[in-house]
């Protein structure tokens, strides 16, 4: 196990500094003068203070040094300023993590309390019309873009229930019933959209568990069908499915970018897009450096929990 | 009577060999085949071909895609605009034929440009194995550590939104999964006996690649392509509505969806919204139901595997 780990460790460092590299690279790879750029937009500035922009931007510096001071500052908490707000990149991630981890964990949950029954009963009654029913829904959650169920949501439910997004972001902790007024609508379409593929999986993983002899085994002892399903065959099924739930975490922090921004959460991922569009490139670096981490990170702890939960891996890993 | 090994073979076992590859058959009957045992997938693809036709035809409309009326804005649906016009008395079915241009352009040849590419790398990755290997491996992984539309973000941020500038980052959004997939199934192949066989006779990797790999990874390459299609048409999509993507005037499914009428009063103006999104959804769910069908013909192990990233 400890070899795994640390080995596990050593394919997750180079992968780091490559995604570093990636995010630091964006702002110089733009054709032009990426000061210019930004200022042709805003507005007309004096060379002293393009001159300042691009020394804050490290642009004055040759690449190695600039990517060396930048990643000094992200161990130091220095990712320097926004160029739109003029408040440190550091506080304007920090505000905006615990909406994004909130809806994440809440899509999640949503995810779990869709994908789990109805991906269990269709691998049971395999070719019924539950099944037939679950794999429409699954299908029709893969063919809907986050941002067409999030358009579609705020129109038609606004029109038919009247309700709309809070205008002011309320967190959690100051009222709990406002915020999750507010944050179930999202957290459930990024859970609807997330269920959809988790669905399929838990479905085949069920599909191939149940042929397993030590399912036959339990069935010939004569056990109930729900001690059948619970105990052997889900217990056995689901893990892959942590494993798949882990890796596709990165389609729901991208689903959380187009519908954060849609109902107006003030969390990573309408920061992100906001920097984007509005060529803020310091925050940009900072945010897309974060989100490439979480995903390595999360990666990573599936992969660990997947040795941990299966003892195979667990004993050859010792073994080697 | 002399018999070659030729005619020991059990005739039951060359129909077998056959039966695995349909597309060795003629292709009417492959595709009637295809049709009698998959017919949502044959009516998926129906509907992508019915939605290609559009598009080619889109011009035939009486209306063109950018004609603005004003004296007939924001109009309901009628005999002589069945899907309303927009806030600039534009017919929306026009543009919808239109759209579909856009959106299955920028779709077929972005999962063209991202699977080519993808298959070379997965390809040079498992074939030659190796310190190539690792780096192509680690650079697989750290493209796949972003977020799909962060990265394609991110990408569009970097240039002027046009046509080339989208199909550029869908074909660089698809390359590490197709790498990946290709790569596992290369490696899966290179195991077999013919390949050391054919390396004893002398032939070089490039034909060894070409004329005994290649061949034999079509199905999940196929397979792949068809899932992205899906995939690549969201991408485009999802961009058009932010509005990073070609110009504003140009008809696209995305951008229309994003079209600030909607918000403004929708108790009115709900066919702004309702006709391009049954648009997306119709091509997309088409293209998925096709798709999962050609993966259960072609390559049933790839079954189940949703339609997104696989796993590693």
């Amino acid at each position: 196990m400890k070899q795994y780990l640390i080995r596990r460790l050593l394919v997750a460092v180079p992968v780091l500094i490559l995604v570093a590299i990636g995010a630091f690279s964006l702002i110089r790879i733009l054709p032009g003068d990426a000061v210019l750029n930004l200022v042709g937009e805003s507005g007309l500035l004096s060379p002293s203070q393009t001159d300042k922009i691009r020394e804050e931007l490290g642009l004055d510096q040759s690449y190695v040094p600039a990517f060396i001071s930048w990643v000094g500052g992200i161990f130091t908490g220095d990712l320097g300023d926004s160029l739109i707000t003029g408040r440190t990149v550091a506080s304007e991630i920090t505000r905006a993590i615990p909406v994004t981890l909130q809806l994440a964990i809440m899509a999640m949950l949503i995810t779990m309390l869709i994908a789990i029954p109805i991906g269990v009963m269709s691998a049971i009654r395999q070719d019924s019309i539950l099944d037939y029913a679950g794999r429409l829904i699954s299908i029709s959650g893969l063919s809907v873009p986050d941002f067409l169920a999030g358009t579609l949501v705020l129109v038609f439910v606004g029109l038919w229930l009247k309700w709309a997004p809070p205008v002011v972001f309320t967190p959690f902790f100051d009222a709990p019933a406002e915020n999750l007024k507010g944050m179930f609508i999202p957290a459930a379409i990024i859970g609807f959209r997330f269920s959809s593929t988790s669905m399929r999986m838990i479905r085949s993983t069920m599909l191939e568990v149940l042929r397993e002899d030590y399912v036959r085994t339990a069935w010939a002892k004569g056990l109930r069908e729900r001690s059948v399903i619970t105990r052997h065959a889900m217990k056995n099924a689901f893990i892959p499915v942590i494993t798949i739930l882990g890796t596709e975490f990165s389609y729901l922090l991208g689903g959380a970018v187009v519908v954060e921004s849609i109902f107006n959460l003030p969390g990573l991922g309408s920061l992100t897009l906001g920097a984007i569009t509005a060529r803020d490139y310091p925050v940009v670096q900072a945010a897309v450096l974060l989100f490439a981490t979480v995903i390595v990170f999360m990666n990573l702890i599936v992969d660990l929990s997947y040795a941990w939960f299966d003892p195979r891996i667990r004993f050859t890993a010792r073994e080697a | 009577m002399v018999t070659g090994p030729m005619q020991q073979i059990d005739p039951a076992l060359m129909g077998g060999v056959v039966a695995k590859r349909p597309w060795r058959r003629s292709l009417p009957a492959a595709i009637g085949s295809f049709a009698r045992r998959k017919p949502l997938g044959a009516l998926g693809a129906g509907i992508i071909i019915l939605l290609g036709l559009s598009a080619i035809f889109a011009d035939l409309m009486p209306y063109g895609a950018l004609d603005v009326h004003l004296r007939e804005r924001l109009q309901s649906p009628s005999w002589s605009h069945p899907a309303g016009t927009d806030a600039l008395g534009r017919d929306l079915l026009t543009r919808l034929f239109h759209g579909a241009r856009v959106t299955l352009k920028i779709g077929f040849l972005g999962v063209l440009i991202g699977v080519s590419a993808g298959t070379v790398v997965g390809l040079v990755s498992g074939f030659f194995a190796g310190k190539i290997d690792i780096v192509l491996q680690r650079l697989v992984d750290a493209l796949m550590a972003f977020p799909i539309l962060i990265l394609a973000l991110s990408l569009a941020s970097i240039r002027e939104p046009s046509d080339t500038n989208t199909l550029v980052i869908i074909g660089i959004v698809l390359i590490p999964t197709t790498a990946r997939i290709v790569r596992g199934a290369t490696l899966k192949i290179k195991s077999n006996q013919y390949i050391d066989a054919s390396r004893a006779l002398g032939a070089t990797d490039w034909r060894i690649i070409w004329r005994h790999i290649l061949p034999n990874i079509a199905a999940p390459i196929i397979v792949v392509a068809s899932v992205f299609l899906g995939a690549a048409i969201i991408v485009e999509a999802t961009l058009s509505f932010l509005g990073v993507s070609g110009s504003i005037e140009r008809p696209s499914w995305g951008a229309m969806i994003a079209d600030p009428e909607i918000r403004r009063n929708v108790e009115s103006n709900w066919w702004l919204v309702l006709f391009p999104g049954m648009a997306l959804v119709m091509a997309i769910y088409s293209i998925n139901m096709f798709g999962d069908a050609l993966r259960d013909v072609l390559d049933p192990r790839l079954r189940g595997t949703g339609g997104g990233r696989y796993g590693s």
